[in-house]
């Protein structure tokens, strides 16, 4: 069973009464789309709980829908059926993210947004026993909930297309990361490898990012600012690499974007012309995945952190035939054992990694045909 | 709280050192930072999750060793105005053994 979590208290709160009924056309397309995939799905109301699994209503706190989620996958398994995913329909103001605090010292974060608190029944659990995405919305000054209803409609078109094949790849990536990169480029089979600098946003070919099926960007993020960036190998060398408006000059129809750069999958209170993740997805991509915090990854091999969840998400990808949710849990879990098989142990950097980085988008989206 | 042993002070300045030359060698624009230090906390499994994973043998195995995480940060400004944070952190053991090196994306 695959769960659509939404709460139209909330979407009329925040969006108005047309727009929430906007939204939840939208949803009964995107609800019809998977069931002519065969993919069964129902819709979680999280003031109403599901009643006739005994699940009962709850407030819209990300302690209460954890809580909720674990007790509709037990009730599930009760008869006979188990939870395969999880769609959170909306941004932080609609459905949070669940705030735990930050697992590294001194790296100036206070909590880690997630949405790994929704992915298992336990607290404490690091390996997901369902995955979940988010669709989420704009925010902020002069959102109108449009990008959600947009976004909706997009996966329910990406289900009744059905599975894509990668044909066009586009990778990008700070030229001091290049050895690190080389390796997660061999998985994707980058056939437009570039490095910032010499590429810098104002010399970006947006030829080469236009009608890619495959985006994977490591590249530097900020906490305060939409913009990505390049770094030299001399101290303070920081290039604009990519802006939201370079994105939003090219179409991207089902694109897989993974981006390695600090806080961006961070979305909280923005729209698509100050967040890069939300212009990848207001572009027609069919899924953003990317960290919500700070992110780490190591200069030279072996691969960890990050960049190992890269290098494993985009040889679950290689793989095909499974769905976007499935080859993000099992990227996650592949990310865990190799760190376990090389240091013996998680140290709060693999934790918070686990914690980071999220999916936007269906998780129950058919990937790529193998 | 106990006081730390003049062992154990040996090794933490030993290792400091170590994640020093590091962060010289691998994270030139750090060099001079003073780290911050913390102990290195292991995670907590339970069996479903390392047996899920196929790491029981792995998690049997391991004893239990100290190790320390160096955290080197600084900002900077960009000319864009915003705040780049740049952290690395070199964990290393007490035989001065680096576990290993990163830095903030």
């Amino acid at each position: 069973m695959n769960l659509l979590v939404a709460s139209f208290v909330r979407l009329r709160l925040v969006y108005g009464e047309r727009v929430m009924r906007r939204v939840v056309t939208a949803i009964e397309e995107l609800v019809a789309a998977r069931a002519a995939r065969g993919i069964e799905s129902r819709l979680l109301l999280i003031e109403e709980g599901l009643p006739d699994l005994a699940v009962v209503g709850g407030d819209v706190s990300s302690e209460a829908l954890a809580r909720q989620l674990g007790r509709a996958a037990t009730a599930l398994e009760r008869v006979g059926d188990s939870l395969e995913s999880v769609l959170l329909i909306g941004g932080h103001a609609v459905i949070p993210f669940d705030l735990a605090p930050n697992p590294t010292a001194y790296d100036g974060d206070i909590s880690v947004p997630n949405d790994a608190r929704y992915s298992a029944r336990s607290q404490s659990a690091l390996v997901a026993e369902w995955s979940v995405g988010r669709i989420p919305g704009d925010e902020g000054p002069g959102a109108n909930g449009m990008l959600l209803v947009q976004l909706l409609q997009q996966a329910a078109q990406l289900h009744w297309h059905g599975p894509r094949v990668i044909m066009k790849t586009f990778g990008y990536s700070t030229a001091v990361w290049r050895e690190a990169t080389a390796e997660i480029y061999g998985a994707l089979s980058v056939a437009s490898a570039l490095l910032s600098p010499p590429t810098v946003a104002l010399s970006l070919d947006l030829s080469l990012l236009d009608g890619a099926d495959a985006v994977y960007c490591n590249l530097h993020g900020v906490r305060d600012g939409p913009v990505w960036y390049g770094q030299t190998e001399y101290a303070g060398g920081y290039l604009v690499a990519l802006r939201p408006q370079d994105v939003l000059g090219v179409k991207l129809d089902g694109a897989i974007v993974v981006s390695e750069a600090c806080y961006g999958a961070l979305i909280i209170g923005r729209d698509q012309r100050n967040s890069l993740a939300l212009a990848f997805l207001a572009r027609g991509s069919a899924c953003f995945v990317g960290a919500t915090a700070m992110s780490y990854g190591p200069a030279n091999a072996p691969l960890s952190e990050a960049d190992l969840l890269a290098l494993h998400l985009w040889r679950e990808v290689g793989r095909g035939g499974a769905t976007i949710g499935a080859a993000f849990v099992a990227a996650q879990a592949a990310m865990l054992r190799d760190t376990l098989r090389n240091q013996a142990a998680l140290d709060d950097d693999d934790r918070k990694t686990v914690l980071e980085f999220v999916l936007y988008g269906d998780p129950a989206l058919a990937l790529v045909a193998p | 709280m106990a006081e730390p042993t003049i062992s154990t002070n040996a090794s933490l300045i030993a290792a400091r050192e170590v994640a020093q030359q590091v962060v010289r060698e691998r994270f030139p624009e750090l060099d001079g930072v003073e780290p911050q230090v913390s102990l290195r906390t292991p995670s907590t499994w339970s069996p479903g999750e390392a047996h899920q994973l196929g790491v029981d043998d792995v998690l049997a195995q391991t004893p239990p060793t100290i190790e320390y995480i160096f955290t080197f940060a600084r900002e900077l400004r960009t000319p864009e105005g915003y705040c780049m944070p740049h952290i690395a952190r070199v964990t290393v053991d007490t035989k001065q053994r680096v576990i290993k090196a990163i830095h903030s994306k």
